[in-house]
């Protein structure tokens, strides 16, 4: 498991997606436990990117599986 | 001596003005197709077509103040007296009068009528549009489905036979989509039957493709007749695996569907994936996938592998989407929303609200090239009911009819919209007018040259006439009533089948080919000559049939020989090269039996 730090980002794509734009510039697509994110907020991510990037109906970037959330 | 007359015989003249017919049905049609290669406005599609300074009015009872009056106000163009109203019982009579006014004087005449006690209405005269308007209230706000000329599609076909599996988070049974439509799935994260769907992305997807349509709900849907197979691998967080994919893929190829959406990607490869995309295709699937969401060069996986048909998005002034990916895979280019523009610039369809999967459905608009990716599976599901049923003659269908935007960089252009902006209309007028034309004219060149080549050899006398019945034999059995498609027969249910070439029949009601032992059985003799055998057969004893016979076979003659030509066919077991030798064997054999029908003691 890695921590992922960087600002929440709700993008209207597909219906709605959660991405976190991270501190080092690159964007996630994130899945799993994403109940409870609010767009603008400044986290720390515990999870894992999918092998690969991951499937899914974003497409917008590599998914990021949260498994937790800490705000910043 | 006949054939010495035979020789130097001339064609007849019925068959010259039966070649004469097709040509000029052939130029015909060059000219109409020319005109057609456009977008469909969209503006103006919704609003009603009012025929300025024309008005419509009744006069209760008859008097000749009513023809006076009228007359003082303009042009009296009808003037019809009606006992009663046949519709609604009504004993009062009444005196219709259709009224020519200048039209800059139109709202006060109107005014001037509609203040009389003795006027029952006077309205604006509004022109009947060909085209079948739905009835759903939110149609008007879907521009994206008229952008692709879906309302003129539907004059000819709504999809009616052909299963689209939407492999995503799976299907709610919300209002605006026919229950009945929806055939068995599979979830494929659960390893149940239970697909519904927990997120709502699915059933938005799925509404575009076929949304109940003329129910007075809601929205309209592309091909609303189509049946879904709803094939859930995402789960409700929107994520899912390669290998989940890989097995829907399969599933969907060995399960019915015709047509397979998939309105999901990721960026890597996986052999897998791309082996079950190949193996779908084999079995005669059209697999429409979504490039990808990024804005960027670089196409998602499975739209990227060979054999997909991969989808770029565009917003309502058919410009490339910002969010769409976008490189050399991209095939062609359909609405995806570009929500930049306004919330109603998104792609509307009825969903369910993620936060209450349970709830009521809601109409939401979204954006993505998940929202293109079904207005061209529903396209293809059109094409596809018309017994176009080799996937890649849909594809060359709608790549051909789609419009190519205007740019100075082609190269550009290609890996953004690839054939250019879908126009599912364009692709059905050449599956029904022009492909029938094209039958039409082969087996009529493949009668005329048997009928010479009766003459020639003295078969038949020089101066007699082709047996009574092969000509309306032959225009009817390669399809012609096809050519009355775009009157809108389809909208008459079960005439819609017309437009069907007569050996696609077999497939419609068994199903596709491929699926079924029996289906794949009757598909193989209906794309062949043993029908017109049979019939050949059958006139041997009964001769007045004879022209009936050898009409209906060189029909099938032409039939098969297009299908060979153009490649539109699959059938199962064959690799796809040797189909067309099999359509040609039959059109050979075909052409040489209605030869021996004309020549009766040939067949022993």
């Amino acid at each position: 498991m890695s921590a992922f730090r960087g600002r929440v980002e709700k993008r209207d794509l597909e219906g709605g997606i959660f991405q976190l734009v991270a501190d080092d510039g690159k964007r996630y697509t994130l899945v799993g436990s994403t109940s409870g994110l609010q767009a603008g907020a400044e986290v720390e991510i515990d999870g894992e990117v999918e092998a690969g990037g991951g499937f899914g109906l974003g497409m917008a970037g590599p998914q990021l599986r949260v498994k937790k959330v800490r705000k910043v | 001596m006949t054939t010495l007359a035979g020789l130097s015989s001339r064609p007849r003249l019925t068959e010259r003005a039966v070649v004469a017919l097709v040509a000029a049905l052939v130029l015909l049609l060059f000219g109409l197709t020319g005109c057609s290669r456009r977008t469909v406005p969209v503006a103006q599609q919704g609003d009603p077509d009012v025929v300025p300074g024309l008005i419509d009015v009744g006069f209760e009872g008859f008097s000749e103040e009513h023809h006076a009056l009228a007359t003082s106000l303009g042009e009296v163009v009808q003037d019809e007296r009606l006992e009663d109203d046949p519709v609604d019982d009504v004993d009062d009579p009444e005196e219709l009068v259709v009224l020519r006014v200048d039209p800059a004087r139109e709202a006060e005449t109107l005014a001037v009528l509609r203040a009389r006690p003795d006027v029952h209405f006077a309205e604006p005269v509004v022109r009947v549009r060909r085209l079948w308007q739905p009835d759903d209230p939110d149609f008007a706000k879907q521009w994206h489905l008229k952008a692709v000329g879906a309302p003129a599609a539907w004059d000819t076909t709504r999809g009616a036979g052909v299963t689209v599996a939407i492999l995503d988070t799976g299907i709610a049974p919300v209002d605006d989509l026919d229950a009945e439509r929806i055939v068995a799935g599979h979830n494929f994260l659960t390893g149940g039957a239970d697909a519904r769907d927990d997120h709502g992305h699915g059933t938005h997807v799925a509404g575009t493709v076929a949304q109940s349509t003329g129910n007075g709900v809601g929205v309209a849907g592309m091909a609303p007749l189509a049946r879904l197979m709803p094939l859930k691998v995402l789960s409700a967080d929107g994520s899912g695996t390669s290998a989940d994919i890989a097995d829907a893929i399969r599933w969907a190829a060995d399960h019915g569907a015709r047509v397979l959406n998939l309105s999901l990607g990721g960026g890597s490869r996986s052999a897998n994936m791309a082996n079950a995309v190949a193996y779908a295709r084999r079995k005669g699937c059209v697999v429409v996938c979504a490039a990808g969401n990024s804005g960027s060069r670089g196409v998602s996986y499975p739209a990227a592998y060979r054999g997909a048909l991969a989808v770029s998005a565009v917003g309502p002034q058919g410009r490339l989407a910002p969010y769409s990916s976008f490189g050399p895979e991209v095939r062609i280019a359909a609405p995806g929303g570009d929500k930049s523009q306004g919330e109603e610039a998104g792609v509307l369809q009825e969903t369910i609200d993620p936060n209450d999967p349970g709830g009521k459905g809601v109409y939401r608009w979204f954006q993505g090239t998940s929202m293109a990716t079904p207005h061209v599976a529903g396209a293809a599901a059109l094409v596809a009911s018309l017994g176009v049923t080799d996937p890649g003659a849909i594809e060359r269908l709608l790549a051909s009819a789609a419009t190519r935007p205007q740019a100075r960089d082609e190269e550009a252009m290609d890996e953004r919209y690839g054939a250019g902006l879908l126009d599912a209309a364009g692709a059905v007028r050449t599956a029904t007018l022009w492909w029938t034309v094209w039958r039409i004219a082969l087996a009529a060149i493949g009668a005329f040259i048997a009928l010479f080549h009766a003459r020639k050899l003295g078969h038949m006398r020089a101066r007699s006439g082709a047996p009574i019945g092969l000509w309306p034999a032959l225009v009817l059995g390669a399809g012609g009533l096809a050519l009355l498609a775009p009157v809108g027969v389809a909208r008459v249910s079960g005439l819609s089948l017309l437009a069907l070439p007569l050996p696609a029949l077999p497939e419609h009601f068994l199903g596709p080919a491929g699926t079924s032992f029996v289906a794949s059985i009757a598909a193989y003799g209906a794309w062949s000559a043993v029908v017109p055998l049979a019939l050949a057969l059958i006139a041997r004893v009964a001769t007045p049939l004879r022209g009936i016979a050898s009409g209906l076979a060189f029909a099938q003659a032409g039939v098969l020989l297009h299908a060979a030509l153009f490649r539109t066919v699959y059938l199962p077991w064959l690799p796809a090269l040797l189909v067309p030798f099999w359509l040609l064997a039959g059109s050979f054999i075909a052409w040489w039996v209605g030869r021996a029908v004309l020549q009766p003691e040939s067949i022993r």
